[in-house]
């Protein structure tokens, strides 16, 4: 596959892994070092190797500082060197690997450490703190919080498409399932469709076992220059394609008024396909990690990476076709739902779909051959989508 | 399951407080808006040049055309439910018997609406369903001059 | 030379007797920036914005911006929490990346008209770390101040600078705007809030917005400049673990921009410098760090006006401060004064974020006549 427009191609070297925990001991810069250290002793690789850090982490809030990241930039390695944090709300997770692929394709730098992390128990409540995500003079005095908001959006979805409750719980049955044998997850628990229907309501459809887990924890990858790639990897993983949508702000006027549908999710995946030259989704993505914060988004990112047909991914999953031994498994890794959702570092589903393909992915490794995988983020208030596609050499 | 120690257990801990006041903008057409909310108890937007759709809430400019947008429409306080969501807790945490409503309404004669409570007064709160503005009866220029959205046969 | 041009920028400030809110800001200097380039909002690819959640007030701070940067169903979410001309780094990454993409660079803040004193207050104190650094300076009345008059002293202990010459400086610096203007004496009799800082030695606060379209292919064929080059880099946040005797981060910034830009002599081959000033101390560091004198030699560089000549219409000092879009407008309204029909040159333009000023960008602009 070759490099679009005639920039040079970008594969990724490594990831770096760590278990998340609903609070750990570390503090944010041991969370940023561990990562970092795994990615670059996976990638045989010392710190004056790396040329450029770019790091992500959504929400300041949460620790209560601001620019929190000035001060674990040693954590990654990044003294001395070129180095920025970026921040746009749960699609952090996956803009910023999309961002660290950029600074390589420019030129400006053959190596890149790119670092995601977020302590949410740095802070006694991040309900708190979400709640000042609205706007102050339209939305926050109504009274707004993100159970309200996910009930505003989740029931327009299953109304648009007719959708279940159990369908959405075949998804959380699917993703903690899925965690208990993944070494890094935080929830990992067989439950059945029961269980979740039974759990208490957060805001209608959504329910408490259709939530991801507030978490700590970071995830990190190293990307690199084509001749970088080729002299250190006999098996390379690409970065084929990345694509990014975001919509209104007043999300009352948009072009498109329904939840339910994330027009900026199909956007971001159509320019990451434009981009890989992908024509058929369904047939040429191999494996997919959709960003999870509740079962209703993994069902609707499937469907706005065109894995399924429209309002199909519930049925999709109940149909074992997203299993770990299925035809297109989604979220082995168990997801945000099973592993935990530290926002920044929701870049776990960009890790998973590297390891997938290049066949490190232990117990959760799927039975499919996977030379093709896409990941997404999501964010903001139903704002913000980020896509991206690794894969092999064709 | 979900995580293993208690926070005391895992290490030496710092406690704080942030506490930061602002007073933000609501800008110049929402100071506009607000004071058509208190003044004359209606909802005003903002038409673009361009397109021709009337903005609420109201801006200055309109994000498709990307120009000015500065001629003041009103706009019913009528419109249609496009979501909603209910809740059974109250604002300070509370349980509640009875859910309170939120959801979002497209105002009839604008390309946009309002994010405001709702309450089922002629018929419950559903997608689709009918509605129309409350006005409080004491105003202050601020989006609770609308009590709230009740619904319609 | 990186290959990326500036092809229109855009300045906005609120009128006199006006309040806009900082989305209805953005979309003016947007529009301006637009105007300047010839194009319309179709014309966008995608952009980067600089903001900072507790400085807005908002965490997720980047979703208010993104209509009024035109990006309204377009990649448009990039957001740094760093200041513009960081974001200005980022923008040519992905000009570069996407070669003929029309990337807006965009940043607001109402820092004066949004914050009470005390909340500004609040802000400089949390940008300490909580564990280590907080406790120490918890209350203080000009938190940032303080980590600024660390390097002041060690600076001027070193180089003999004098209290007087820092606050001539300052006073030289703000005297170029209007309500901004401060005497030394004024500045001399001005309480101690991190001494040797004082209460006057630093820039008041502003409500200003900018945005930067650049692009490897100006869409309407000409450019307002060339970005030659442009670096970037972080030191040790933690204040007890890095030498505040100079400024590393701006000088090892510097060294890629230059290496880029082709400039082996900056003193002799730079025309015009931009750099932060909010504190006064941080222009006579960045100066020598950007190799435009030598050590301690800075305050002589900034006094005489030869070339290049150093911040001719007073940066912050004057214009005030907002973290975020004071680097981008103080580019924009340099390229402005190089242009009109001041036959351009070289720009080089420096900005700083972080505690004590730990992260620096630096770019080498082409200004065209």
């Amino acid at each position: 596959m070759s490099a679009t427009n005639g920039v040079r191609r970008v594969g990724v070297l490594s990831v770096g892994m760590m278990p998340f925990a609903r609070a750990l001991a570390e503090d944010t810069q041991e969370l940023v070092y561990r990562v970092s250290k795994d990615a670059l002793d996976r990638a045989g690789l010392r710190r004056d190797d790396v040329d450029a850090v770019v790091m992500g982490s959504a929400v300041d809030p949460f620790n209560g500082t601001n620019e929190s990241d000035k001060f674990l930039v040693a954590g990654a390695g990044g003294v001395g060197k070129p180095y920025y944090r970026n921040a746009t709300s749960g699609s952090t997770a996956v803009s910023t690997p999309s961002l660290a692929y950029e600074v390589v394709a420019s030129g400006l730098a053959d190596i890149v450490l790119c670092v995601c992390y977020e302590k949410m128990s740095d802070n006694e409540n991040s309900q708190k703190v979400f709640n000042y995500v609205y706007d102050p003079g339209f939305v926050r005095p109504v009274g707004l919080n993100v159970p309200i908001q996910c009930g505003l959006e989740a029931r327009a979805y299953l109304h648009r498409y007719g959708i279940s409750e159990e369908e959405m719980a075949a998804v959380s049955v699917k993703n903690l399932g899925n965690a208990v044998v993944n070494p890094y997850a935080q929830r990992g628990r067989e439950i059945t469709v029961e269980e979740v229907l039974e759990s208490p309501y957060i805001s209608w459809p959504v329910k408490i076992l259709d939530t991801s887990p507030v978490s700590d924890g970071a995830r990190a990858a190293v990307f690199a220059s084509e001749s970088v790639i080729r002299d250190l990897d006999d098996d390379p993983v690409w970065v084929r394609g990345i694509g990014r949508g975001a919509d209104s702000y007043w999300y009352m006027g948009r072009r498109n008024k329904d939840l339910g549908r994330l027009d900026y999710a199909y956007l971001g995946a159509k320019l990451a396909y434009e981009m890989a030259g992908i024509e058929k989704p369904a047939e040429e993505v191999h494996y997919a990690e959709p960003y999870d914060p509740f079962t209703y988004k993994e069902m609707q990112h499937i469907e706005a990476l065109g894995l399924c047909e429209e309002g199909g991914a519930g049925r999709f999953v109940q149909e074992g076709k997203a299993n770990r031994d299925g035809d297109l498994p989604v979220n082995s890794s168990g997801g945000l739902l099973g592993e935990g959702n530290p926002i920044g570092a929701g870049m776990s589903r960009f890790n998973w779909c590297w390891l997938q393909i290049k066949g490190q992915a232990g117990d959760c490794q799927v039975e499919r051959d996977v030379d093709t995988a896409a990941c997404t983020g999501w964010g903001g208030m139903y704002q913000y989508n980020a896509t991206v596609v690794l894969g092999r050499d064709a | 399951m979900e995580g293993t120690k208690q926070f005391e257990e895992l290490g030496i801990t710092i406690d704080g407080k942030v506490e930061v006041e602002y007073k933000w903008a609501a800008g110049i057409a929402g100071s506009r808006f607000f004071e058509e909310l208190r003044e004359n108890a209606r909802i005003m937007g903002t038409r673009c040049p361009q397109c021709e759709r009337v903005l609420v809430p109201p801006r200055i400019f309109c994000e498709e055309c990307f120009v000015d947008a500065d001629e003041w429409v009103e706009v019913q306080n009528s419109g249609e439910i496009l979501t909603y969501a209910e809740s059974y807790f109250g604002l300070q945490g509370q349980r509640l018997d009875e859910p309170w409503y939120v959801g979002i309404v497209k105002l009839d004669g604008a390309d946009g609406g309002l994010f405001h409570r709702l309450v089922p007064d002629q018929r419950p709160v559903e997608i689709g369903g009918r509605v129309e503005a409350v006005f409080a009866d004491s105003r202050k220029g601020h989006i609770l001059d609308i009590e709230h959205f009740r619904t319609l046969k | 030379m990186t290959g990326v041009s500036i092809a229109g920028v855009g300045v906005a400030e609120p009128a006199e007797d006006e309040r806009p809110s900082h989305a209805e800001l953005l979309y003016r200097a947007t529009r301006a920036a637009l105007d300047d380039a010839g194009i319309e909002r179709e014309a966008i690819t995608t952009a980067v914005t600089s903001s900072y959640d507790y400085v807005e007030g908002r965490p997720l701070s980047n979703q208010f911006t993104l209509d009024s940067i035109g990006g309204v169903m377009k990649p448009c979410d990039l957001r740094l929490g760093d200041d513009g001309l960081h974001a200005l780094a980022a923008g040519v990454s992905a000009a570069l990346a996407e070669p003929g993409a029309v990337v807006v660079v965009a940043s607001v803040q109402l820092r004066r008209s949004e914050h009470s004193e005390e909340a500004r207050r609040v802000v400089q104190e949390i940008s300490y770390e909580p564990v280590w650094l907080r406790p120490v300076i918890a209350g203080a009345r000009n938190p940032e101040a303080l980590s600024f008059g660390l390097r002041a002293q060690r600076y001027m202990a070193e180089h003999g600078v004098s209290e007087d010459d820092l606050a001539s400086l300052v006073s030289r610096r703000s005297g170029l705007g209007s309500s901004a203007a401060r005497s030394a004496e004024q500045i001399l009799d001005s309480a101690v809030v991190a001494g040797p800082l004082r209460e006057l030695h630093v820039a008041p606060p502003t409500d200003v917005a900018a945005a930067l379209i650049v692009s490897t292919d100006p869409p309407s064929g000409k450019a307002r400049g060339a970005i030659r080059g442009i670096g970037w880099s972080a030191v040790e946040g933690m204040l007890g673990l890095r030498d505040l005797g100079e400024d590393e981060a701006t000088a090892a910034a510097a060294r890629r921009a230059y290496e880029q830009a082709g400039i082996a002599d900056p003193a002799d081959q730079v025309d015009r410098v931009e750099a932060y000033n909010v504190y006064g101390i941080d222009e006579l560091q960045a100066v020598e760090a950007l190799g435009i004198a030598s050590a301690g030699g800075a305050i002589d560089a900034v006094r005489g006006k030869g070339s290049p000549v150093v911040n001719p219409t007073g940066a912050q000092q004057s214009a005030g401060w907002a973290r975020g879009p004071a680097s981008l407008a103080g580019t924009a309204r340099a390229l402005g004064e190089m242009a009109d029909g001041n036959g351009g040159g070289t720009l080089v333009s420096q900005g700083w974020t972080g505690c004590g000023g730990c992260s620096s960008a630096v770019a080498v602009i082409e200004v065209a006549a």
